[in-house]
């Protein structure tokens, strides 16, 4: 199947030429039929929408319509249900089916799958499950996207909604919002953002641009900038089975909150249960991913260099370096940049900012960053306290400021793992060939995994890296998953 | 109660883990356990040119030791050639029907005419507390 993907037209604000350009392209080809994903109009109003849909009658291959932030202003989305489509739909063919949704909050520019339309569509992945092509379309984007500025409003619970997505699975999922085109492999599913087609609101003076997506035994995406066309080609099927025999390299011990301190939000039973269990683990390295104290307070710091005696490398978290913590965590605990050996280079990040739970790398690290890229040992990761892809169970709230440029550098540069320890929930996912885990919280009493507190073990194998979660208290195993590596 | 009779009706692929742990026919008996063991799984699929032949489960080494195998022989001999399948887009109640008429406590996950992953009696425990959504509101 062939489709046209458009986005973010802004009625008025538009640019004629690229607008009829577009349509001509699409009235000329093969397309079965198109996508826009939201932001049809400017400001919601009802002088908008008419313009809208006179230019849109030019079109002749059948379109889907899911609403934007735009479309939602000054109560837009009544007149979008009555004028253009309804706001939840499901699109179906013989193969395939297209499920498109809104993340609108009306007169708000971040966007939320509510707690209904996630039933519903939840429900509607299932109705259709044995559906070859599965398609899913909203408006905000769902993982962070390159070259948007600060980023602070991807879908508000995206991180479950990925995960809903994953666990029925979506083949591709099509955004809008950012006004720039980028296209990731998440796991099994390709998540394609549209720039905009026609409105004069471009980023970094780029071009207007739509997508054209091929669906066979290949994902295949087409960007096309006006004079300028950039392809990116997914494979559907992925390696699924892994041989034991693979060369073990090495075994990484991932932690993160253990929120060390004299009151009862340490749980210190769940500490001394878990370093038990970290020493019969054999680790060839243990790594902190940030707030080892609950607060950076002396006597946090006292009972942490007691407590802590194994060698780990640590990331500060924000609860390290707030109050006193800027001045106490490099006087207890070594802060390195590096670690290499012939197997393994680290590059450990500080994302933190004193008194803000906002996590930013900045774009001096991005430079060293890509010095790091350059290092000769086989396999490379990147170590920071806080997120870079949306967490399940949580609230977008622990996305790095920068999240956007900083994934699209690590994948670009093919870093092959990335280690946070944001959230308080476990999670490991593959995007593009670097595979990004989170680690819950190892002690505090605030956590959010449903199996209670836990630390990561990270194997790295020849062939493939083998991610499990170790519960605190009893030292039990869930696997977290298995991905191949590139060679 | 044992099973959310809700849950029962979700599909199967909405549990598993994606990826399958294997082993050649020809390793030993120990080295299955060492990497069972090393993998924190109580079970393997039996390879031969990376195409699953059979299945072999902690169950299967114990009865093997027991019937007097010595550790050092070929799993191949203990390994159960009738594969125990389901499509990934079974229910867990279907699923746990299968499991049950022919009595085992692993079941390989089928997608597409491949083997995409594995549950096990161990995922069903760990489902009485899965949930995917996070809201008890209405909206």
């Amino acid at each position: 199947m062939k489709i046209a993907h458009i986005s973010d037209t802004h009625f008025p604000q538009i640019i004629k030429e690229s607008f009829d350009r577009t349509i001509e392209k699409i009235n000329n080809s093969d397309i079965e039929f198109v996508i826009h994903t939201g932001d049809l109009v400017d400001r919601g109003y009802l002088r908008e929408y008419e313009e809208a849909i006179q230019s849109f009658s030019k079109l002749k291959k059948p379109i889907i319509f899911v609403p934007g932030n735009h479309d939602g202003k000054n109560v837009g989305l009544k007149l979008f249900e009555n004028l253009i489509c309804p706001l939840n739909g499901v699109k179906e063919g013989k193969d395939y089916v297209v499920i498109y949704l809104n993340s609108v909050i009306p007169d708000m520019n971040e966007g939320r799958i509510s707690n209904s339309s996630f039933l519903w569509l939840k429900e509607t992945l299932r109705g259709h499950i044995d559906k070859e092509i599965k398609i899913v379309c909203f408006h905000h984007h769902l993982v962070p996207v390159p070259n948007t500025g600060r980023e602070r409003n991807v879908l508000f619970n995206s991180g479950d909604i990925l995960d809903l997505l994953l666990k029925y699975g979506v083949n591709l999922v099509l955004n809008g919002h950012k006004h720039y085109p980028n296209v990731y492999k998440l796991e099994d599913l390709v998540i394609v953002n549209a720039g905009t087609m026609c409105s004069v609101k471009t980023r970094l003076g780029d071009k207007n641009s739509f997508n054209i997506i091929e669906i066979d035994d290949k994902i295949k995406v087409k960007t096309l900038r006006f004079g300028e066309i950039r392809e990116r080609e997914y494979e559907r099927k992925k390696e699924r089975i892994y041989n034991v025999n693979s060369e073990k390299l090495f075994r990484i011990v991932q932690i993160a909150g253990t929120f060390i301190d004299d009151s009862d939000i340490f749980n210190k039973k769940m500490f001394l249960n878990a370093f038990k269990k970290i020493s019969t683990l054999n680790p060839d390295f243990v790594v902190h991913c940030g707030d080892i104290v609950n607060e950076g307070l002396n006597k946090n710091y006292t009972l942490a260099a007691k407590y802590l005696k194994t060698p780990i490398f640590f990331v500060p978290g924000p609860r390290d370096i707030n109050y006193l913590g800027y001045s106490l965590f490099p006087k207890y605990f070594d802060f390195i940049e590096t670690h290499a050996t012939k197997k393994v280079a680290f590059k450990f990040l500080n994302s933190s900012q004193y008194d803000s739970n906002i996590g930013v790398i900045g774009r001096g690290e991005l430079d060293r960053i890509k010095q790091f890229s350059r290092n000769p040992s086989e396999f490379k990761a990147i170590v920071l306290h806080h997120n870079l892809l949306p967490i399940e169970n949580t609230r977008e709230k622990g996305l790095l400021e920068d999240a956007g440029d900083i994934l699209y550098e690590l994948t670009k540069l093919k870093i092959d793992l990335v280690l946070t320890g944001h959230s308080s929930h476990p999670s490991a996912r593959k995007i593009e060939n670097t595979l990004v885990v989170n680690a819950n919280s190892l002690s505090c009493k605030r956590q959010r995994s449903l199996f209670g507190n836990s630390f990561n073990i990270i194997d790295v194998y020849k062939d493939f890296i083998y991610v499990s979660e170790i519960q605190s208290l009893s030292g039990s195993r869930h696997v977290l998953g298995i991905w191949k590596r590139k060679i | 109660m044992f099973l959310d009779i809700e849950k029962a009706k979700y599909p199967i692929k909405q549990f598993i883990t994606r990826g399958i742990i294997g082993i050649d026919k020809n390793e030993t008996m120990k080295n299955a356990c060492k990497k069972m063991t090393e993998f924190g799984i109580s079970s393997l699929a039996v390879l031969e040119n990376e195409d699953i032949i059979g299945f072999l489960t902690k169950k299967d080494v114990i009865k093997g030791i027991a019937e007097g195998l010595s550790v050092n022989a070929k799993i191949n001999k203990i390994t159960s050639k009738n594969l125990v399948f389901c499509e990934s887009s079974v229910s867990i109640g279907e699923a746990l029907e299968i499991m049950a008429n022919f009595q085992v406590r692993h079941i390989l996950v089928k997608e597409k005419e491949e083997f995409i992953g594995i549950f096990s009696l161990k995922d069903i425990i760990d489902l009485q507390k899965f949930n995917l959504e996070t809201q008890i509101s209405s909206d």
